[in-house]
C-alpha cells in the first residue's frame, strides 16, 4: 500500500469512529436529559476528565497544530506573545469563570448572551452579544477549515485535492454538531484531546533531534539562517522594539477575552459543579506547557529549509502554516503521519463542531426568541439553531476558499472582536458601573475600531488591534453610562 | 458566589508577578549566553510560561486551602 494510502486511510478512520461515538453519546444523552438543555450544557453533567479533554480540544485547534509552529517557522522569537497570553488567561479565568459559571446555573444562564442579558436586563443586549459572538467566530472556523485543508493536503502527499477534503470532513462535521448538541461534542472532543496531546508531545520532543540530535544543533543553524535569510524572511531570535510593544499589548488585551469566547464558556457550563470548573481551569493549563514542543516543530521545520533538507519555503506564507505537517511527513513513516493528522484534524474539527454549535444555539435562543418569538417552542429552537450553525458554517468555508488568512492572524482578529465585550461584563458585575446602553455603545465602537484598525489602519505602532477597540469602547461606554443615569435623575425629578 | 478579602489579594499579587517579567523582557532580549541550548530570551520566555503555571497551581491551592471562592 502507498504511503497516502496509509496516513490518509488512519486519518479518516479515526473520524468516522469519533463521529460514531459521538453519536452514540449524543443518543443517550438525549434519553437522560430534556432536549433543550442537552443541546446547549449537556445537562450541566460534565464531570473533570470528560471536561478537561473536552475544553482542551475546544481551545486547542489548528491554530495549535499548524498556526503556532507557522508562526515559529516565519516570525521566530513572536510566538512567545501567543503561548504567554495562553497561560495568563487561566490565571485570570480562575478568577472570572467561577462567577460566571455559578451564577450561570443559579438563572439558568445556557449562554453568554444569557449572562449579558441577565446583568443588564435588556434582551437587546443580550441579542446583540449573540449575533456579534456569532460574526467574531466566523475568522476561528474559517482557521479550521484552512487547516484541515492543508493537513488532508499534505498528508496525501499532494494526491487529494484540499478543496475536496474540506468539503468532505467539514460537511461530516456540521451535520455531526446539527445532529448531535452538546454532550456527542463533549464526548468527541475528548477523544481529540487525547490523540492531540500524544501526537503534539511525540513529535515536538522528536523532531529536533531525529533532525539534528537536539535544540543545541537546531538553534546553531537558526543562528545562521537569520543572518543569510532569503529576501523577504522575517525570522528573528531576539524581540524588535515593535514586537515587544505587540507583545505586552496581545498579553495584556487578549487574555480578558479568553474565557468570553462563545465556545469555551458554554462548554464550561456544561460542568457538574464549582470544584470542577476550578481543577478544569488549572489542569487546562497543562495543555499550554504542550505549546512549547509544537514551537520546536515549527523551528525544525525552518531549520530544514535553511540546509536545504525542505524545499517548500516556509519562511513566508502561507507555506509557513504547513510547517508542522511537512516535518512529519519529512522525518516519519506514514503511519506516523497518519496518527499525527488525525490529532490535528481532530483537534481542528472538535473546535469548529464546538463553535459552530454554540453560534447556533447564541441565534436561536438570544436573538430569534428573545426578540421575535417569546413563545418558541423547545423543538423549534433546536431546529433554527441547527439552520443557523449550517449557514456559518457554508459562510466560514466560502471565506476559508476565497479569502484565505494566515493562521494565528486569524484567531488574534477574532480575539481582538471578542474582548471589546470585557469591559461591559466586568464593570456590571463589579459595582454596576455600565448601564444598558453606555455597554452597547462601548462594545459596538469597540468592535468597529478592531475592524478600521485591522482592514484599513494595519497594525498603528504595532500595538495589538484589541488595544485600539478597548482605548474606544471604555470611556465611550462609562461616558453615555454617566449621561444615561444623568437622564434618569433628570426624569425623576 | 464570593471571594474572600483576602483571597483578592493574594490573587492581585500572584498577577503581578505573573506580569512582572515584561520589565525583565529587554534586559534579557539577548541571543548569548545560550542556556540549556536555548538563546537567552528564548530560556527567559519558556521560563516565564512556566512560572505562570506555577502560579496558577498556587492560586488553586489556596483557594482549596481557604477557600477563596465560595458559593
Amino acid at each position: 500500500m502507498s504511503e497516502e494510502y496509509i496516513a490518509i486511510g488512519i486519518i479518516f478512520g479515526w473520524l468516522v469512529l469519533t463521529v460514531s461515538i459521538g453519536m452514540v453519546a449524543s443518543r443517550r444523552g438525549f434519553r437522560r436529559y430534556s432536549s433543550v438543555e442537552s443541546w446547549f450544557v449537556a445537562g450541566r453533567s460534565l464531570g473533570l476528565i470528560v471536561l478537561w479533554l473536552s475544553l482542551g480540544a475546544n481551545i486547542y485547534s489548528a491554530y495549535t497544530f499548524l498556526g503556532l509552529p507557522g508562526l515559529a517557522a516565519r516570525e521566530g522569537v513572536r510566538v512567545w506573545g501567543i503561548t504567554l497570553y495562553g497561560m495568563l488567561s487561566f490565571l485570570i479565568g480562575f478568577l472570572i469563570v467561577p462567577v460566571l459559571w455559578s451564577q450561570a446555573k443559579k438563572y439558568n444562564w445556557l449562554t453568554i448572551a444569557d449572562a449579558f442579558e441577565g446583568l443588564y436586563n435588556s434582551k437587546l443586549l443580550g441579542a446583540f452579544v449573540a449575533v456579534t459572538g456569532s460574526l467574531w467566530c466566523i475568522p476561528y472556523i474559517q482557521l479550521q477549515i484552512q487547516g484541515i485543508g492543508y493537513i488532508i493536503e499534505v498528508a496525501a502527499y499532494g494526491h487529494v485535492d484540499p478543496l475536496s477534503a474540506k468539503l468532505i470532513a467539514f460537511t461530516l462535521i456540521a451535520v455531526f454538531t446539527v445532529i448531535g448538541g452538546l454532550m456527542s461534542v463533549a464526548f468527541i472532543n475528548m477523544l481529540q484531546g487525547a490523540i492531540m496531546l500524544v501526537s503534539i508531545w511525540v513529535i515536538g520532543v522528536l523532531a529536533p533531534i531525529v533532525a539534528f540530535g537536539g535544540v543545541d544543533k537546531l538553534f546553531s543553524i537558526l543562528g545562521d539562517y537569520v543572518l543569510h535569510q532569503p529576501r523577504g524572511g522575517v525570522f528573528r531570535l531576539t524581540f524588535s522594539t515593535e514586537d515587544i510593544l505587540w507583545l505586552v499589548s496581545l498579553i495584556t488585551i487578549a487574555p480578558l477575552a479568553f474565557w468570553l469566547w462563545p465556545n469555551r464558556i458554554q462548554n464550561v457550563f456544561g460542568a457538574r459543579d464549582i470544584k470542577t470548573v476550578k481543577r478544569n481551569i488549572m489542569l487546562v493549563g497543562l495543555y499550554q506547557i504542550s505549546q512549547i514542543p509544537v514551537i520546536l516543530v515549527g523551528l525544525t521545520a525552518i531549520a530544514l529549509y535553511a540546509v536545504g533538507s525542505l524545499q517548500v519555503p516556509v519562511y513566508r506564507k502561507p507555506e509557513s502554516d504547513y510547517a508542522f505537517m511537512l516535518v512529519t511527513c519529512k522525518l516519519f513513516p506514514p503511519w506516523i503521519v497518519g496518527i499525527v493528522g488525525a490529532g490535528a484534524l481532530a483537534a481542528s474539527i472538535s473546535t469548529a463542531a464546538a463553535i459552530l454549535h454554540v453560534v447556533g444555539a447564541l441565534f436561536s435562543r438570544n436573538a430569534y426568541q428573545r426578540i421575535f418569538r417569546p413563545k418558541a417552542s423547545g423543538r423549534e429552537l433546536v431546529l433554527l439553531a441547527r439552520a443557523f450553525t449550517s449557514i456559518i458554517a457554508v459562510v466560514s468555508l466560502i471565506l476559508a476558499i476565497y479569502a484565505p488568512g494566515v493562521l494565528i492572524y486569524l484567531l488574534l482578529v477574532g480575539y481582538a472582536g471578542i474582548v471589546q465585550f470585557f469591559p461591559a461584563y466586568v464593570l456590571r458585575v463589579w459595582r454596576r458601573i455600565l448601564t444598558k446602553y453606555g455597554a452597547l455603545v462601548g462594545m459596538s465602537t469597540g468592535m468597529i475600531t478592531v475592524a478600521i484598525v485591522k482592514s484599513i489602519l494595519g497594525r498603528p505602532f504595532g500595538l495589538y488591534e484589541g488595544f485600539w477597540g478597548l482605548l474606544v469602547n471604555i470611556p465611550l461606554a462609562l461616558l453615555v453610562s454617566y449621561i444615561e443615569r444623568r437622564v434618569r435623575v433628570g426624569e425623576k425629578y | 458566589m464570593k471571594y474572600s478579602r483576602g483571597f483578592w489579594k493574594i490573587c492581585i499579587v500572584l498577577l503581578i508577578l505573573a506580569y512582572i517579567p515584561i520589565i525583565g523582557l529587554p534586559l534579557f532580549n539577548s541571543e548569548k549566553p545560550y542556556l540549556a541550548g536555548l538563546p537567552l530570551v528564548w530560556f527567559y520566555s519558556v521560563v516565564w510560561v512556566i512560572l505562570v503555571f506555577i502560579l496558577l497551581l498556587l492560586v488553586y491551592f489556596i483557594d482549596r486551602r481557604i477557600g477563596g471562592i465560595f458559593e
